[in-house]
């Protein structure tokens, strides 16, 4: 349980700086998601946490006290690894009680420690197993354990769900956060996916090349990008040049290709009337639709994958750039793949070019 | 079944080989050796003081071969297989060069440094420590010396191939957990290595007591291995049946102490599953 604060940290590997004068608090009790592609400085950020390398500048503080030159192994920050990172020649037990030991703890309170502990990842019963003799879900329980049972002041995830299949995710997704909460462990967790990041924290930091570039809670980051590139990353398919046609009180629109299209007056805030921008909305938001109104365009449909429940649609004709709509139950509906897509009002986001 | 079977055939040609050249062979000079004199020469063996001393002499040359190079080799071990500097490359070839030197020309080698008139007495005499010559060469030591360097590389290789699968973040987890790195390395690397070292052991302590050319060259006349001694019961007593008694006793003696070495790692090894850590 502890605040940590990151203040204006830089780390460089030769000439490369993979992370640039970052400043970042975390409340206690609070789960922040980093978010970013590879290379963005993400788990270099983690490491410089758990103090597996030391910033070029800047400081690592936790509870107000300065970490730099403090060893991992004296900061009390547990970190949890994707491939899990168990001890392959310890049993279950003995991975859970392993920092318990080196705390030198009576072995009656090790035992009814790890023993609380791997109830509470659902684990009973398979303490005298090996690492390998468990499923992948069973081993990231152990290793959930394992960094939970020493009551770290902070806990690190580094992508805590990409290893696992779609039903073990949710599974682990819920398990993670519920834990999370009853222990009240500040928690950072680095990931590349945009899905485990809105899924799991209260607030994520995008970053890209060693700097942030947004901050927000989950749903503002997913609906609400603030450039371009994010919006790319946070998975909108479809971006669209245009310019600002008209700017109200209680309306705006934009002439993206010579189609003009209604936005939300909010979205031309930063925008004056004949400004170059793009509009990005998410291939989920987009709908078929039955006849011209509002915001509708006709295409051709280029091709189509289908995705289980929905379905890709690539879409051309309806602006210089085709358009990708994920399409719910999709049934073919024009004839010589003619489709009318419309683009709700209230989902596009427009950025300045 | 089908795909065992042709398995099987790739291994087919080595397997000949080695049934027709090398076990048939020691088959028949085994039995030659028994037909002719019953157990005599291997009875001889265990109750003369000379012959026993060099069984003595050549396991304890080779264990403690196999320890130094053990105690040398697996810094360097985990050096090359954690390190991410260019001076990877480097070490690799300095490590490996050797290799190309054959064990003859390095024996002599190491006796121009060794000698009397030897570097390493130069340097004695020349900071004053001892005015007389050090006798270094032609001693226990010197054939010590030479096998270090001569089989480093093996237990080196051996232990970095291992000690590269184990996964970085299973330390950085330990660490994390209050671990500090002595305590990471006993608990945790120490371990994981068990397959390595055992197989670097193996192959050093093997090598050890079979050597020829070392103790021969760096030993001198008066010092016994027992390798050199079927080359002087074969060219210098012709007693052909206490050679291939002696070969055969020293084999023996090989696998007594791999069976007790592998007894000895083998819960760990089989715990950690053969190195591979996932």
């Amino acid at each position: 349980m502890a605040v940590l604060e990151l203040t204006n940290i830089t780390k460089k590997f030769g000439d490369f700086t993979a992370v640039k004068n970052m400043n970042l608090t975390v409340a206690d009790g609070e789960m922040v998601a980093l978010l970013g592609g590879s290379g963005c400085g993400k788990t270099t950020t983690l490491r410089m946490i758990a103090g597996f390398t030391e910033p070029y500048a800047g400081e690592v503080k936790i509870d107000g006290r300065v970490m730099n030159k403090i060893p991992p192994y004296k900061r009390n920050v547990s970190i949890f690894f994707q491939n899990y990172a168990l001890f392959p020649h310890m049993t279950v037990f003995e991975n859970v009680a392993f920092g318990l030991k080196l705390q030198k703890l009576p072995k009656d309170e090790i035992r009814s420690r790890v023993e609380k502990i791997l109830t509470m990842v659902k684990l009973t019963g398979l303490d005298k197993r090996y690492p390998r003799e468990l499923s992948g879900g069973q081993q990231q329980r152990v290793a959930l354990a394992r960094a939970l049972v020493t009551r770290p002041s902070i806990l690190l995830l580094d992508e805590p769900l990409s290893n696992l299949d779609a039903k073990l995710r949710v599974e682990m997704q819920v398990e993670i956060k519920r834990i999370q909460k009853e222990t009240g462990l500040t928690t950072i967790i680095v990931t590349h996916d945009q899905e485990e990041a809105v899924s799991l924290a209260d607030r994520v930091i995008v970053m890209n090349e060693g700097e942030i570039l947004q901050v927000g809670g989950p749903k503002e980051v997913f609906d609400y990008p603030a450039t371009p590139f994010i919006a790319d990353f946070m998975g909108f398919s479809t971006f669209l040049h245009g310019t600002v046609e008209e700017k109200g009180a209680d309306g705006g629109r934009i002439v993206c290709s010579g189609v003009s299209l209604a936005v939300e007056p909010a979205e031309l805030k930063t925008l004056e009337k004949g400004d170059a921008c793009i509009a990005a909305i998410r291939a989920e938001n987009m709908e078929v639709a039955e006849g011209f109104g509002q915001n509708v365009v006709g295409g051709h449909i280029r091709s189509l994958t289908y995705k289980g429940q929905r379905t890709r649609l690539e879409v051309e004709g309806c602006f210089a750039e085709d358009i990708y709509p994920a399409i719910h139950d999709y049934e073919k509906t024009g004839e010589d793949g003619q489709i009318l897509i419309r683009l709700p009002k209230e989902k596009i986001r427009v950025y300045k070019a | 079944m089908n795909r065992n079977r042709s398995a099987f055939l790739l291994a087919l040609p080595t397997l000949v080989a080695l049934i027709v050249l090398f076990i048939v062979p020691m088959g028949y000079i085994f039995y030659e050796t028994i037909a002719e004199n019953g157990w005599t020469d291997f009875v001889n063996f265990f109750q003369d003081e000379f012959y026993r001393g060099i069984l003595i002499t050549t396991v304890r040359v080779s264990l403690i071969t196999t320890l130094i190079t053990f105690l040398l080799g697996y810094p360097t071990a985990y050096f090359m297989a954690r390190t991410k500097s260019k001076l990877k490359n480097v070490l690799m070839i300095v490590i490996l060069f050797p290799f190309l030197v054959s064990a003859v020309v390095r024996s002599y080698g190491w006796m121009v440094i060794l000698g009397k008139q030897g570097l390493v007495n130069q340097f004695v005499q020349f900071l004053h420590i001892s005015e007389e010559p050090l006798k270094i060469l032609y001693t226990e030591t010197a054939v010590i010396i030479g096998m270090v360097h001569l089989l480093l590389p093996y237990m080196i290789l051996s232990v970095a191939g291992v000690i590269q699968n184990i996964d970085p973040n299973i330390e950085y987890s330990a660490y994390s957990l209050g671990a500090n790195p002595a305590q990471t390395f006993w608990k945790v690397v120490l371990p994981l290595s068990t397959p390595g070292i055992f197989a670097g052991c193996t192959l050093v302590f093997i090598m050890s007591m079979t050597s020829y050319v070392t103790p021969k060259l760096l030993g001198g006349s008066k010092f016994r291995m027992m390798s050199t001694m079927v080359e002087q019961e074969v060219n210098v007593n012709f007693n052909w049946h206490r050679a291939s008694a002696i070969s055969y006793i020293l084999l023996f003696a090989i696998l007594v102490i791999l069976f007790l070495l592998n007894s000895a790692t083998a819960g760990m090894t089989k715990r950690v599953g053969g190195g591979k850590n996932a």
